[in-house]
């Protein structure tokens, strides 16, 4: 990786520039009716990077991730994955192109099986092939093999994150979108949920994270965008958001 | 000891006939929370197909295959010229929209085929019976409890083993979370109406086999009967139509045996009336479905 | 500054108006229109009362109800049984009770009896119909519905069956109708605009959200269901006297149509059902004009039963996909009357203008 810069303008661009931008959103704008959620927002996202959304509650982070995957109404700017614009696709279509969202609160289909929640994550594979992705999962995931047959509903909160995860990988994306994975779950799972995503950094998984637990999330990710009232107030590398301007647009703003 | 036989027979009958109908309503209600009241027309439009063929010499095998395609087809123009611009209104303007489509059915028949009823010239198998001691058992009603029970395993097997099915019972969960999985939403809607409209038809042959005439409103009383089996297990849930479809035959059949002669005229409103009473026990159904759409009391 | 009216005074004057606009037109129709325009008012006006009385609950709850023919049913019947002439009666329904047969009220008493039966059936089954919402409520109302048709088709004793029941003396007049619809009008608007109905229209959206905040749902809800089956009751006498000839087929599926279509296409308020109610009614009677003077080649329309009702569905459909929430949407004539004052004539003398404490405020400038 080659040197990032602090500054807001610069800082937004990955280590190789151009070459390797898988995800790139320029001048996006979210809004809910009247109401804005995102505004003018740019941002990239590398192969093989992780990079972390980090901002207070209704900063905008998770409209960005559901605008990427087209379930929020995108009012302006436009998105692109891999050199194809998906702004105006279905969001059916942009995670058969290759982006998997975890969403917040895991939302997995509760009264089906693990096995049959990790099937629809793999809807286009057919039945050899998810057996096979499904198989490579399980040293990941130890609870794939233990409770595939048990009702998703009836799992404890880390377990469901797990499955959640898995669920989003058995198609093999090209872009993880993990929306507050370590939310409403105890300091020890945190610490697993954790461990996954670094585990998936080395098996070279291109992740873009929200998360509120700041600290945490820039430890494991490569760069960082601090977002406040639906706008970046910074961005850059990981270690120098953790240094400096983290605790005035973050901190500042979550205190207000 | 024959009599009940006799009685459990026909209740059972009856009740598959029920469970098909609620099986068809349940599936697009669970996915769009759409109570399709015309769900009883696609059964006219196939009880009208089943007249038109069979009056044309037709074989009773592909009669019945066109009957079923007839409802097919009929739900899916239903969905994709009615219900798809509507798929994000309120619920209430839903509800009226599918009861004004089941009007504007009904007319049309009228206009087309006349008030008076068509009778359907049914093949000479469905009177054929044979004879168990003195209890006689008709073949109608042993072929449409057999395919009534294939339908529903095969039905269990597909949403429990294929994709598209496992898509349909997570597009009743939670709609946006299944398109999330990559699953086409308009494909989940068109595969629940064509599920549906194929229930519909099959339900609807083995309804005009029992009442061999068709007319504009035929379709209406198993419509509601079907509804309110689904009412009575728990409006959404497809085991909970099934099981609604069997139970509101089995007390139909039942105070019917029980009641005397000048009260069996009233049956429909005797049998209604013990589900009002079952809904004051469990207003959301015996199996207590979520009801998402209200508050639960 | 502007100041909340007394709630009872705002149903008043929001009944008022409404009644002005109404007579202006009876009025009309009765010095210029025909006995065919009368007729079509007289029927209008019945259709009014039971689009109300429909309205007094599915305008407070949200909830449909295809039931309320049922109640229609049910009023016709009882004032019907009470008033025809004995003699005709003896001929008719022979094995009746003796206190039918020999009875021969006035009209106000027999429709009292018609809407207190049919009040005392909303009361029974009430207690469970207003904790069942949206779908659920449909179906269940639909069977009950089902259930009147099927008791007076059966019950052939007391109502001659599936055979109209004939023999009903006219009672009703424009002056009865107007009489009625103006009890039924202001009936209406207390409720609707009193603390139960506030309260219950506020749980339209999320009723659990109105429940935690202390609204009582489901005994507004019984309130409005039993207050609004009696409503629809007086409709079904009234529609009862002016035909003179009743059968249990003419409250059944179709009616349910055009009466719910009448609330639902109008909106959420009174005047939305008033609105509705005058919309369908002249579409329905172009329909039939249409049908009658009008022909396409060899196809001639006036042979085409069911094409009034295939239309006039087809419109509805149409309507709601543009307008889902009805004509007027949750406006009253009264709201709309005072934006328009307060837009016309700015508050320069300082007084307070007619404004209502949960509606939008428009600050005069």
């Amino acid at each position: 990786m080659s040197s990032l810069g602090n500054q807001k303008d610069s800082s937004a661009s990955p280590a190789n520039p151009a070459a390797d931008v898988i995800l790139r959103a320029t001048g996006l704008a979210v809004a809910y009716g009247a109401v804005e959620a995102v505004r003018n927002l740019d941002l990239e996202v590398a192969a093989g990077e992780i990079v972390v959304l980090l901002g207070a509650n209704g900063a905008g982070k998770s409209s960005m991730l559901n605008a990427i995957v087209g379930l929020s109404p995108r009012v302006g700017g436009s998105i692109t994955f891999e050199g194809h614009d998906i702004t105006r696709k279905s969001t059916e279509m942009i995670v058969r192109s290759g982006i998997s969202l975890v969403p917040e609160g895991r939302r997995l289909f509760s009264n089906m099986t693990v096995r049959e929640n990790l099937r629809l994550g793999g809807a286009a594979l057919r039945p050899a092939e998810f057996e096979r992705e499904f198989e490579r999962l399980h040293d990941l995931f130890p609870i794939l093999r233990k409770r595939a047959d048990s009702q998703a509903g009836l799992l404890s909160g880390g377990e469901q994150q797990q499955v959640a995860i898995a669920r989003a990988l058995v198609g093999r994306p090209r872009l993880l979108l993990l929306d507050e994975p370590s939310l409403g779950l105890a300091p020890i799972i945190v610490n697993r949920v954790f461990e996954i995503i670094e585990e998936l950094r080395r098996r070279k998984v291109t992740i873009l994270l929200v998360e509120q637990n700041a600290e945490r999330a820039l430890k494991i990710a490569d760069r960082g965008y601090v977002m406040s009232n639906g706008v970046v107030e910074a961005a850059g590398r990981a270690a120098d958001l953790q240094a400096s301007a983290i605790e005035n647009a973050y901190l500042g703003t979550a205190g207000a | 000891m024959e009599l009940m036989l006799q009685q459990f027979i026909n209740a059972v009958s009856l009740g598959s006939i029920y469970a098909l109908v609620a099986l068809g309503v349940a599936i697009v209600f669970s996915i769009l929370r759409l109570a399709n009241f015309a769900h009883g027309e696609l059964m006219t439009v196939a009880g009208y197909t089943l007249y038109a063929t069979l009056l044309a010499g037709v074989h009773w095998f592909l009669a019945a295959l066109a009957a079923i395609a007839a409802s097919v087809i009929a739900a899916l123009l239903l969905e994709r010229l009615a219900y798809r611009r509507l798929r994000s209104a309120n619920p209430l303007t839903l509800l009226i929209t599918s009861f004004a489509v089941s009007v504007a059915l009904q007319s049309l028949f009228l206009l087309f085929f006349g008030a008076r009823p068509k009778g359907i010239e049914l093949p000479a198998f469905v009177d054929a019976g044979f004879r168990i001691g003195q209890l006689r058992v008709q073949w109608l009603d042993v072929f449409i409890i057999v395919i009534t029970g294939l339908i529903v395993l095969s039905l269990h097997l597909f949403l429990k083993k294929t994709v598209i099915g496992l898509a349909l019972r997570s597009a009743a969960d939670d709609f946006r979370t299944t398109r999330l999985m990559g699953i086409k939403a308009n494909a989940v809607v068109v595969g629940a109406f064509m599920l549906s409209g194929a229930l519909a038809g099959i339900a609807a042959l083995f309804y005009f086999a029992t009442v061999p005439n068709v007319v504009p409103s035929s379709g209406f009383e198993p419509m509601l009967k079907g509804f309110i089996a689904c009412v009575i297990g728990g409006l959404g849930s497809l085991p909970a139509a099934v099981v609604g479809g069997f139970l509101l035959a089995f007390l139909e059949v039942g105070s019917d045996a029980i009641l005397s002669n000048s009260l069996s005229p009233y049956l429909d409103a005797i049998v209604f009336g013990i589900a009002i009473i079952l809904l004051r026990w469990r207003p959301g159904g015996l199996f207590g479905v979520r009801m998402t759409e209200d508050l639960r009391v | 500054m502007a100041m909340s009216q007394k709630w009872w005074l705002r149903a008043l004057i929001g009944s008022a108006q409404i009644l002005v606009l109404v007579s202006l037109l009876v009025a009309a129709v009765s010095l210029l229109g025909s006995s065919t325009d009368q007729r079509i008012l007289t029927v209008f006006l019945i259709n009014l009362i039971a689009a109300i009385g429909l309205q007094i609950y599915t305008g407070t709850s949200g909830i449909i109800s295809f039931g309320h023919v049922g109640f229609m049913a049910l009023g016709a019947y009882g004032s019907a049984l009470f008033t025809a002439d004995p003699a005709i009666k003896a001929m008719g329904i022979p094995n009746a009770p003796d206190f039918i047969l020999t009875s021969a009220m006035g009209f106000l008493p027999a429709m009292l009896i018609g809407v207190g039966v049919a009040a005392m059936v909303a009361a029974v089954i009430g207690r469970v119909f207003v904790r069942l919402g949206g779908s659920a409520a449909a179906v269940a109302t639909l069977g009950f519905m089902v259930m009147v048709f099927t008791v007076l088709s059966n019950a052939e004793e007391w109502t001659r069956g599936a055979k109209a029941f004939s023999g009903i003396p006219a009672y009703t007049t424009m002056g009865w109708c107007m009489g009625a619809f103006a009890v039924i009008l202001v009936i209406a608007r207390l409720l609707r605009e009193s603390d139960t109905g506030l309260g219950l229209r506020s749980s339209r959206d999320d009723a659990i959200a109105a429940q935690a905040s202390g609204v009582d749902v489901v005994n507004s809800r019984y309130v409005m269901w039993v207050a609004s089956a009696a409503c629809s009751a007086v409709a079904g006498a009234l529609y009862a006297h002016y035909i003179g000839a009743i059968l249990p087929k003419a409250f059944h599926f179709e009616l349910t149509f055009l009466v719910v279509t009448m609330v639902i296409v109008g909106g959420q308020s009174i005047t939305g059902a008033i609105v509705g109610t005058l919309l369908i009614t002249i579409l329905a009677e172009a329909l039939r004009r249409l049908e009658n003077g009008f022909s396409l080649g060899s196809f001639s329309l006036s042979e085409a039963p069911g094409l009034t009702t295939a239309v006039l569905a087809l419109l509805i459909v149409f309507t709601l996909t543009m307008r889902p929430q009805g004509l007027v949407g949750r406006w009253e004539l009264d709201d709309l009357t005072a934006r328009w004052l307060a837009k016309r004539r700015p508050a320069a003398n300082g007084t307070a203008l007619p404004f209502e404490k949960d509606r939008e405020r428009n600050p005069a400038a």
